[in-house]
């Protein structure tokens, strides 16, 4: 490592060199010059497709001059190239959103596209300052004998991130292709997707390994020093991970089931592989709630075989109002309230006699059970508007003070003055 | 300050780490004695493979970003003076004279310019498992000879591999001549049949194998399944660390009454043209170090893979067999080395040549015509 360091320091002696400091003050003051108040107001003037363009556009003509008086000007020429690209992949991003969804546009730029440009434009500047090659060979330690150098080793970290991050769409594929073969279940396609994208990562990673010189016996060691990792430090990780594939497999959690927890409803967003991304309607939070949590502990599902939920409002109505009345008023308001299904029909139930008030039920389904709370307020709503209009009383409990004397024997009851 | 130093690979080295490691131990010594000289400078050396060495200085030179010093071999320097990729080299007349005239000839232009300053020069050898050859061949007879009782023979069939059996067998001054642009004499087309006739004849052979080039020669010497190969002085590194002491090393066979001509390779260290003022004196400073005497005498004797380009430098033959043996053939390769500054400024030739070498080995065009055909490649270069 010391070796690199002392190779990158000793590319500053470049900067002895007049021609270098030249094309660097010409980049720097374009740089400067666009962060000047005047030429920010002169841009505003071009088109906005055009005005990211001017800065390299600037570096790249001052280059031109500076070769045209024979002074190498290739470092500022590459420089406004790798400028004009950068930009240039952002022009590029207004067209791909027209083909494809945002989130799958921004993945593809900020996973993908950019990290790959930026490598390529940082090895092209060191192919100009240095020999790529002769670094590559530079030594950086030894592991189980096999000497690693930052070619190597960059060059696994590369195939390792490129397996992580292209290896989702050839799986999804594959995956598809079976889900419409034999007809796997949509829970269980997720599963194979995710299954087969780690499983070509694992066959990656491995062939990378035997790629650095790492032999059998080698691999065995670090899957034995795994296996005591996962034993005692990730046992949670590789519990949620094995969790996340098994409630895949069984499609109890699902992207779009709607779950209980802690008694609010919540829509799965998102399941991961060490957590499971829940939707809270109520406040609009996200959860994330690691998977081993749904896969050790009981849960309530209202999307598990049917989308329906049957919901419920109580209210209570004054004694003297015939039951049977009651009954049929709410029964009837039930249906009339959107969003309540016709069928099953509403249920409206005499739950019992209370202390002031007759207490009823009235049980409903509704489609979708994310709106549970809304059509609960619709529905009570609808309950005192038909009350009203019915003039049937929803009682409340009424208090009557008295003032007490002492002692309790000389105390006439409904002597005093009441307060209510 | 810091001194840019390209360093071309020879051909047939790959950059990997052992090769890395090699030049920096052939170095090493020669940067620590100058860094006490001058121990403000950091000189920074960057390998490349020869075959990309001139884009990588053209390319770095736009960018005035092109090294200060360039190692490379003298024909390769020749060219880039011609291409205006680097700076004629001033030696004034006390280096001039130290430096073997033959060699400085090798990098002069038309103008007199000096394109670089001669470093050393590495041999074209012959070598050879101690096990398997207890005594080297010293003819081509012998060669086959020693083939038929079981000796491995492995050739290259890059040209600049072959060559060296063309002067054994009384080819070479066909060849020169046609390379100078003139028609070969009957006598002198009749040597390079001969040559051309021996080439097929040993592919024949059952313990000849011809392979495409001299990195395959090398790895097989080293893994034990070839016994016998022509190879570079710049090779003895590698095999040493594979071989040990049961490698051997030997001037390459001469013919009946002829002189085998090897191509040895004069590797110079030429000017860069971007460098600072300071930069420019140091690079110069650097370049008349590495000539100096007990410098010369300590890298060879540090090394034992090539010899001194410093005329006045003793080179210890009677305590180096291995000297020995690079003196000889320097000497023996005397006779090809007008042939070796054509060979790198005829690229498309030398694969044209190669074209024709590959059929005729393999039997499918017959020696006088492949004969014929190669005359006509060499007299129409330009």
């Amino acid at each position: 490592m010391r070796e690199l360091i002392s190779e990158v320091l000793s590319w500053l002696g470049y900067l002895e060199r007049g021609s270098v400091q030249l094309q660097l003050l010409l980049l720097a003051a374009v740089l400067l010059g666009l962060r000047l108040r005047w030429t920010r107001r002169w841009l505003r003037r071009w088109p906005r497709a055009v005005a990211p363009l001017l800065g390299s556009a600037a570096a790249l003509l001052l280059s031109l001059g500076l070769q045209s008086r024979s002074i190498p000007a290739g470092l500022l020429q590459f420089l406004g190239l790798s400028w004009l690209g950068w930009t240039l992949l952002d022009l590029l991003r207004m067209p791909l959103l027209r083909w494809l969804p945002q989130q799958r546009v921004h993945e593809l730029f900020s996973r993908i596209v950019r990290p790959l440009y930026l490598l390529l434009a940082i090895l092209a500047l060191i192919n100009q300052l240095d020999s790529t090659q002769d670094l590559a060979v530079i030594g950086i330690g030894k592991l189980f004998g096999i000497a690693l150098t930052i070619g190597n080793i960059s060059t696994a970290v590369l195939v390792i991130y490129g397996l992580l991050v292209a290896s989702g769409p050839p799986a999804a594929a594959l995956a598809w292709l079976l889900h419409r073969l034999i007809g796997i279940s949509d829970g269980s396609r997720k599963a194979l997707e995710i299954i087969l994208s780690y499983t070509v990562v694992g066959l990656g990673i491995t062939a990378v390994c035997f790629q650095l010189g790492l032999n059998s016996t080698a691999l065995l060691a670090i899957a034995g020093g795994l296996s005591v990792g996962l034993g005692f430090g990730i046992k949670e990780v590789f519990s949620n991970f094995i969790s996340g594939i098994w409630l895949l497999f069984e499609g109890s959690v699902r992207p779009g089931e709607v779950l209980m927890l802690d008694g609010d409803s919540c829509e799965v967003r998102k399941l991961g592989l060490r957590a499971t991304l829940l939707w809270r309607d109520r406040d609009n939070a996200e959860l994330l709630i690691p998977n081993q949590t749904f896969f050790t502990e009981a849960a309530t599902s209202y999307t598990a075989s049917d989308r329906m939920r049957r919901s419920q409002v109580n209210v209570g109505a004054a004694y003297h109002h015939d039951p049977a009345t009651v009954i049929g008023l709410l029964e009837a308001t039930a249906l009339q309230v959107p969003l309540v299904l016709k069928q099953p029909a509403p249920k409206a139930l005499l739950l019992n006699y209370g202390d002031f008030a007759i207490n009823y039920a009235l049980r409903f389904w509704i489609a979708n059970p994310m709106n549970n709370v809304a059509i609960c307020s619709e529905m009570n709503q609808a309950i005192w508007r038909a009350f009203q209009e019915h003039q049937i009383e929803i009682p409340f409990p009424q208090q009557v003070e008295y003032a007490m004397t002492w002692p309790p024997q000389a105390h006439e009851p409904n002597l005093g003055n009441p307060r209510t | 300050m810091v001194v840019y130093v390209a360093v071309g690979l020879q051909e047939g080295h790959l950059l990997d780490r052992d090769t890395a490691d090699s030049f920096a131990n052939h170095i090493r010594q020669l940067l620590h004695e100058f860094g006490r000289l001058h121990p403000n400078v950091l000189v920074k050396t960057s390998l490349y493979p020869e075959s990309e060495l001139r884009e990588q200085i053209r390319r770095r030179n736009l960018s005035g970003l092109g090294p200060d010093l360039i190692l490379a071999s003298a024909d390769l320097a020749n060219e880039f003076l011609q291409q205006g990729l680097v700076s004629a080299m001033p030696l004034d007349q006390e280096e001039r004279n130290q430096i073997d005239p033959a060699l400085l000839d090798q990098v002069i232009d038309s103008d007199g310019h000096q394109a670089g300053q001669p470093l050393v020069i590495f041999t074209q050898l012959a070598c050879f498992d101690r096990r398997r050859v207890p005594t080297p061949p010293a003819t081509l007879k012998e060669l086959l000879a020693q083939t038929a009782t079981g000796t491995r023979v492995g050739l290259s069939l890059d040209l600049g591999g072959l060559l060296w059996s063309a002067g054994s067998l009384g080819g070479l001054s066909g060849i020169s001549s046609a390379a100078r642009g003139l028609q070969p004499s009957l006598e002198q087309k009749q040597g390079i049949v001969r040559w051309m006739r021996w080439l097929q004849e040993a592919n024949n052979q059952q313990r000849v194998t011809f392979f495409s080039d001299q990195a395959s020669l090398r790895q097989r010497l080293a893994a034990g399944s070839l016994d016998w190969i022509s190879c570079q002085s710049s090779d003895l590194d590698g095999l040493w660390r594979s071989l040990g002491s049961h490698l051997g090393v030997s001037i390459l066979p001469d013919g009946e009454g002829q002189r085998a001509s090897p191509l040895n390779n004069l590797r110079v260290l030429a000017l860069g043209r971007n460098s600072s003022r300071h930069q420019r004196a140091m690079a110069i400073a650097l370049a008349r170090y590495s000539l100096k005497p007990l410098v010369q005498r300590t890298l060879t004797l540090d090394n034992r893979s090539f010899l001194p380009a410093n005329r006045y430098v003793s080179v210890p033959v009677r305590s180096s067999q291995i000297l020995a043996t690079m003196v000889a053939a320097r000497q023996q390769g005397e006779s090809s080395e007008a042939l070796l500054s054509w060979f790198h400024r005829h690229d498309p030739g030398v694969k044209q040549l190669e074209a024709v070498l590959v059929p005729l080995v393999f039997g499918v065009i017959e020696p006088e015509a492949a004969t014929e055909a190669a005359v006509g490649i060499l007299r129409t270069q330009p």
